[in-house]
């Protein structure tokens, strides 16, 4: 069964198009890696499905149902969280309540039980901050609760990211670039983790650069250059694919990478 | 000595007015960026609602006061739907010459409700003077502290303690990462309109109150200072707004005490200046490097 699918997606800024007509399907349990090289699209291809951009053109499903059009927060409610390639935590704040805030959409006390602080809320923020330090303890980063989260470690900050997009029990975990700047012994660590998570039942969808990760902990692996799909398959087939391996290293022809229109009028 | 006690009182009553302008412009540009220059004329409106519910519906103190908060409410999250949501996409600026718009807008709405002359405000209750020591202190000058000081405990749980105040504190760093967490930012920027538009119109019926002076124009003064204050406490910084108003409020009263009662309003925005100089992020603010 696909938990996500997008369907003809196209985006383009200005004159360019990022993302070109795109089809991707990601199989329920499974973990799927998005590769290709500088500027491919790969981010974009996220921020399309997080709602942070919206198509010009194609749809994105969710379990079935289109999410094309819905705000950020909604799909996140949804079940759908994501970490970022440059890191994007709330540095002035605590670990703890870092992972806080990813318990947002598991909240039910509004404002009202707030202001009158009902016993809801009460009850809510003591099984939100347990959920939290669970998440913490699942990363390591138990000890580190009170530390605000600028003054961690980047292996760490980037561990507290994965720990706040986990703690809301998503269906599908994104990760943008997990592994970069991780030295190898913190990347081993890494990809423990992320089959970790995959076992208790998340879908993995991933992109990611370093190869010594993508291969080997993707079922499926999706290749990206210049917005389009080039190739798609096993780690296996991926290796030997003839066009992935000319993104990558060129042709051995002189070929311009600037993009034309295909017709070359300009 | 007897006279600076009895000044920092008073200094403190006005202080405490200025704090809970101060804490509307700092909480929206905390997260949003946005000096709303209407935080005046909600001041303004709030002291009018509090007069016409004490003075028309001869209702007593507390309701006036909540009444006036709640209905600053309404127009404060009004004002955010109608000026400045249409606008968050668009350049700072143009949002800024909007809250200048709707602060001239509502004033000028207020001379046509109400006329231009300024009302004198009904006795709510009777006013006493407590003698402590050697200085005097009013029943005026103690419910305006303690409501202020109430206001801006209860204020300082709410951002502290609760899921909305985590969500807002979270807005305010990162927007984007927010919303991808889960936050419903729409919700998260009118209720800190609202939330600035309640506090404001709580300081409009303590002032109606203390100063017993009433009138359209009265905002205009009042915000600019209440900015000043929140620029010298530290913009985006809630404690910081808190103490800036205090400290500007305390000036003014100090600079009449050495008889340069005709320049306090000018020690106001020389201290703005002399902040925006010496010290821009103000005393509790942060430094903040732009990602360029």
């Amino acid at each position: 069964m696909n938990i996500l699918e997008l369907q003809n997606v196209t985006i383009s800024f200005g004159g360019l198009t990022a993302v070109d007509k795109l089809d991707i399907q990601v199989k329920s349990g499974e973990i799927l890696s998005l590769i290709g090289p500088n500027g491919a699209g790969k981010s974009t291809v996220f921020n399309l499905i997080t709602g942070l951009y919206k198509p010009s053109d194609g749809a994105i499903l969710f379990q079935s149902e289109a999410l094309t059009g819905s705000p950020p927060y909604r799909i996140a409610k949804k079940g759908i969280t994501r970490t970022f390639q440059s890191i994007r935590l709330f540095s002035e704040l605590s670990v703890l309540h870092n992972v806080l805030i990813g318990t947002h959409v598991l909240g039910q006390a509004g404002l009202f039980h707030s202001i009158i602080r009902s016993p809801l809320m009460h009850s809510e923020e003591k099984e939100l901050r347990e959920k939290a330090m669970a998440a913490l303890d699942f990363l390591g980063l138990a000890d580190k609760e009170h530390e605000k989260a600028k003054n961690l470690s980047y292996g760490e900050q980037r561990r507290l990211e994965i720990a706040r997009a986990l703690v809301s029990n998503p269906k599908i975990l994104l990760l943008d670039e997990p592994a970069a700047g991780m030295n190898p012994f913190e990347k081993t660590v890494l990809m423990d983790i992320i089959r970790k998570i995959r076992d208790t039942g998340v879908t993995i969808f991933l992109v990611e650069h370093d190869m010594t990760l993508v291969m080997g902990i993707s079922e499926r692996i999706v290749v990206l250059d210049y917005g389009k799909k080039i190739a798609e398959g096993s780690p296996v087939k991926i290796r030997q694919n003839d066009s992935v391996i000319e993104a990558y290293l060129g042709s051995g022809q002189f070929r311009s990478r600037i993009r034309r229109k295909e017709t070359g009028a300009c | 000595m007897k006279d600076l006690m009895q000044q920092l009182i008073n200094g403190l009553a006005l202080g405490s007015i200025y704090a809970l302008i101060a804490l509307g412009y700092t909480m929206v540009y905390g997260i949003i960026s946005l000096i709303n220059f209407a935080y005046g004329e909600i001041y303004m409106f709030g002291a009018f609602t509090g007069l016409i519910l004490a003075a028309t519906y001869k209702t007593n103190v507390v309701v006036a006061l909540l009444g006036g908060m709640m209905l600053s409410l309404v127009l404060g999250v009004l004002i955010e739907r109608v000026a400045y949501k249409p606008l968050r996409r668009s350049s700072r600026l143009s949002a800024l010459i909007s809250t200048i718009g709707v602060s001239i807008f509502l004033s000028t709405l207020m001379v046509l409700l109400k006329g231009p002359n300024t009302q004198g405000f009904p006795k709510l209750f009777e006013n006493k003077v407590y003698a402590i020591g050697n200085f005097q202190i009013t029943i005026y000058q103690i419910v305006i502290i303690g409501v202020a000081a109430f206001l801006m405990l209860a204020l300082h749980l709410f951002v502290t303690y609760t899921r909305t105040g985590r969500a807002m504190r979270a807005t305010a760093q990162d927007q984007d990462a927010a919303g991808l967490m889960g936050v419903n930012i729409d919700r998260i920027i009118a209720t800190t309109f609202a939330i600035g538009s309640s506090l404001a119109g709580a300081a409009g019926v303590l002032a109606g109150i203390y100063f017993n002076a009433v009138q359209p124009y009265m905002g205009t003064m009042a915000g600019l200072k209440a900015f000043a204050a929140a620029v010298l406490g530290g913009i985006g910084s809630i404690p910081g707004a808190m103490l800036g108003g205090l400290m500007i409020g305390l000036l003014e009263v100090l600079s009449v005490t050495v008889n340069l009662s005709e320049y306090k309003d000018a020690f106001a925005f020389g201290i703005l200046i002399l902040v925006l100089l010496v010290k821009p992020s103000g005393i509790m603010g942060q430094k903040i490097n732009k990602k360029v």
